[in-house]
């Protein structure tokens, strides 16, 4: 017999206890989009893609034109409560099948980067935290050891234990992940913090005989400043060179690229707690707090490294030539300005809980899309199936299971076929597109929505304005992803190109041979479309 | 008379909720000849249990819109099914919540609502059922329903006609073979101050309603009045548990309650 088509809205009151709060829905997404991680490995990835960029007028363009993603993300999940985010966006307005397509291609690139962050968890964590620390501490053994864990095998073995950890801690349940995001949290804020003060009360000499006696003593590198920035000038580095707006307009995808992760909330919708305000205020407070810290901590750190000691920093590393122990992460430079070992301790381990915990949030979004799919009947019944605890065993399994895959390909060979910051944005700018016409396509559903939601700027609804800010950003990050290979860390010209289209496409096949499969059991999935609130 | 397909014969009871014999019994008798533990719970399970006290809910008025079930979790698929036989959806936001304990069911073409609760009964506090929910073959046992409402934080005027109900025809008894079991209520409230806190709050406010009800007579307000001394009684000379002890020690300087959402 045909089941009843799921009604979108909740009941005005479920009378549920739910999980997060407004301030745990501004830590996921502070966590989500690992605010210390990119103060770490930020300086040197815009260093090497656009070094005449002036690192305050690339984040203050992306905070701009992200707020546009987060309002969008933020009015929709306060319009439809439910977990999967812009899968139900983008069906419920546009089309299931270009809903499900898209949180598809969306799901995939989480896939991607649980695994990918797995091994960069070793990489850009782990080992330089070693190394720095080995630096602290004069122990050769550190700093062999940060270089020990960058081999294939170790890696593997380290990052299959970080899946395995999320894997526990998943199916120990929403209450305990959300105990565990908010600790480590506090942990690695102030581990932030602490990189914060480094930075903000250190002169730049100061810096320049740090550094040139670190170098000296670990790697008998005399003025090692000065030659690490002639090093990259004779490779190629122009210096002195003024900021200019085109730089900063052009690196748009990275001011971006901080904050993604602002708006992963919505994939765990149903579980908010007053998702009208809640979703709100912790996607746009998130965004806020992140551009604030980003904003000093950044500009202090140009300050007091030099702009051109970091553009050359990053030329050196692109051309495999850096002279430096380890990636030149902030955290990395952080732990040569401090003697302190507790210090630099800290802000090591805050740098890999920022990495840590970001696997945790994206395989949460994971599970929570599957069991959309799963609810609408677009995947396995089973695969949404708890255990006598309640625990998601099977959908976690999936997603862990996908994400040890591409952790063995990173580590392995190198995943450089799939366009990561092509995958997700295609979807967000679908998203865009439905909320420019969700006032006018599903005029019922908005006239319900909270007063939030129904909100006018200008005679227009601020959910299409915020759609049009959200589509242009979009359009510019996938222009970007898809034209530089540096910024996506792509190889080759098309295969990354066919994956990506691969991808979306078997989105779309997969959501017509689920359709017709339903529709010989008498359920037709189109009624995902026209299904309308209770009155 | 009707007859139930397990050879029963039951009268209708004058005043009984619409939705009792055409939603509720067919559910119930389904579930148990199909194996399954379902058991009424809440406002309609208090009807079910009241004799004299239907008269009461009659004449306060009392109205049933929806209707709560617990239910063991291992089944939770097969409990669904059947409530979608009989044309209840799920809710989706909460379909989509791994781990829940709980299935919110969408109005069906009657306009009635529900819910499943599995295991637990979570609100302002916690009840645990497993291993009570067999107690009784129709509802939750007396004294769980007790506690479901007195463990409202807030509780409205439909929840306090429910403990007046159940107040007037039921004892406190020992155990769960006699009445209203004493020592269940102190077991729940004894290893849980939050719990216990509530429960005195709403003692309180109980006594407050039933002193001001229009519909209770004066029979009916004393022995509702002595019955609610008898239960702060039971709590006040319970065992108390270390950590209710030292829960106790913080007091309502921290919040000693679940939040529910109101949206």
């Amino acid at each position: 017999m045909a089941l009843a088509t799921p009604s979108l809205f909740v009941r005005q009151t479920s009378g549920l206890i739910k999980e997060f709060r407004p301030i745990d829905v501004f830590v996921f997404n502070t966590v989500a989009f690992a605010l210390g991680l990119v103060l770490a490995i930020t300086p040197t990835f815009l260093g090497g893609l656009y070094p005449n960029a002036n690192i305050h007028v690339v984040l203050t363009l992306g905070f701009i034109l992200t707020a546009f993603n987060g309002l969008v993300y933020g009015l929709f999940s306060a319009a439809m409560p439910r977990s999967g985010g812009d899968y139900v966006f983008i069906s419920r307005t546009l089309n299931p099948a270009v809903g499900f397509a898209a949180n598809w291609g969306f799901t995939w690139s989480q896939f991607l980067g649980v695994g990918v962050y797995a091994a960069w968890c070793v990489r850009d964590a782990l080992s330089p935290a070693l190394i720095t620390l080995g630096y602290g501490m004069r122990s050769k053994a550190l700093i062999d050891s940060g270089g020990f864990v960058l081999k294939p095998v170790p890696m593997f073995v380290i990052g299959t234990l970080l899946l395995a950890s999320v894997l526990v801690v998943s199916l120990a349940g929403t209450k305990i992940l959300k105990r565990f995001l908010n600790a480590f949290f506090v942990v690695a804020l102030i581990g932030t913090g602490m990189l914060m003060w480094v930075f903000l009360t250190t002169s730049h000499s100061e810096f320049v005989a740090a550094f040139n006696s670190a170098m000296a003593q670990q790697a008998n590198l005399e003025n090692a400043y000065a030659a690490v920035i002639e090093q990259a000038r004779s490779n190629g580095l122009q210096t002195g060179q003024p900021t200019d707006f085109l730089s900063a307009l052009l690196a748009l995808p990275v001011g971006y690229w901080v904050f993604i992760g602002v708006t992963y909330s919505a994939y765990v919708g149903g579980e908010i707690k007053e998702p009208q305000k809640s979703q709100t205020i912790g996607i746009l407070g998130a965004l806020v707090f992140g551009y604030v810290i980003y904003m000093i901590t950044m500009g202090a750190y140009y300050d007091v490294v030099g702009r051109d000691f970091n553009n050359a920093v990053a030329l050196l590393q692109t051309l495999e030539k850096s002279p430096l122990p380890t990636s030149g992460s902030m955290s990395f430079f952080a732990g040569i300005l401090t003697t302190n070992i507790g210090a630099i301790l800290l802000i090591s381990v805050s740098t890999f809980l920022w990495f840590f915990m970001m696997l945790f949030v994206m395989a949460t979004v994971c599970v929570r899309n599957i069991f959309a799919w799963s609810f609408d009947q677009l995947a396995p019944e089973r695969w949404s199936h708890t255990d006598r605890r309640g625990a998601p065993r099977v959908a976690t399994l999936v997603v862990v299971g996908c994400a040890e895959l591409f952790l063995a390909a990173q580590v392995f060979a190198g995943i450089t076929f799939m366009n990561y910051i092509a995958l997700f944005s295609v979807c967000f700018l679908i998203a865009g597109i439905a909320a420019i016409v969700f006032p006018y396509r599903r005029k019922e559903l908005f006239e319900q929505s909270p007063a939030i939601v129904r909100r006018r700027v200008l005679g227009l609804p601020l959910i299409t304005l915020a759609g049009i800010g959200n589509t242009v950003l979009f359009l510019l990050v996938l222009y970007s992803a898809l034209t530089n290979n540096g910024l996506s860390g792509v190889t080759g010209e098309w295969l990354p190109v066919y994956v990506l289209v691969a991808i979306y496409g078997s989105g779309f096949l997969v959501y017509m041979a689920t359709k017709a499969y339903r529709a010989r059991g008498g359920v037709d999935l189109g009624h995902l479309y026209s299904e309308i609130p209770p009155e | 008379m009707t007859a139930r397909p397990d050879g029963r014969e039951i009268s209708s009871t004058p005043g009984e909720p619409r939705i009792m014999r055409s939603v509720v019994d067919p559910l119930l008798d389904q579930a148990r000849a199909a194996g399954l533990v379902l058991r009424l719970c809440g406002g309609l399970a208090c009807w079910e249990r009241a004799r004299h006290g239907k008269r009461l809910a009659i004449d306060a008025g009392r109205t049933y819109s929806d209707m709560d079930f617990a239910a063991c979790y291992p089944q939770r698929r097969e409990i669904i099914n059947l409530f979608q036989r009989h044309g209840f959806r799920e809710d989706a936001a909460s379909a989509t919540v791994p781990g829940l304990r709980r299935t919110i069911l969408d109005s069906n073409a009657d306009g009635v609502r529900g819910d499943i609760f599995y295991d637990v009964l979570s609100f302002c506090h916690s009840l645990d059922l497993r291993g009570r929910l067999e107690l009784h073959d129709r509802t939750i046992a007396l004294a769980d329903l007790m506690l479901q409402k007195m463990q409202i934080l807030g509780l409205t005027e439909k929840d306090a006609i429910d403990v007046q109900m159940l107040l007037l025809d039921h004892d406190l008894g020992p155990d769960d073979h006699v009445g209203i079991s004493k020592a269940r209520i102190a077991q729940v409230c004894g290893s849980d101050w939050g719990f216990f806190r509530t429960f005195s709050l709403n003692i309180e406010r109980i006594e407050a309603i039933t002193a001001s009800s229009p519909y209770l007579n004066v029979a009916q307000r004393e022995r509702i009045a002595s019955q609610l001394a008898r239960l702060r009684q039971c709590v006040g000379e319970m065992p108390k548990s270390l950590g209710w002890r030292l829960r106790s020690l913080i007091g309502d300087r921290l919040r000693w309650y679940e939040t529910v959402d109101e949206h």
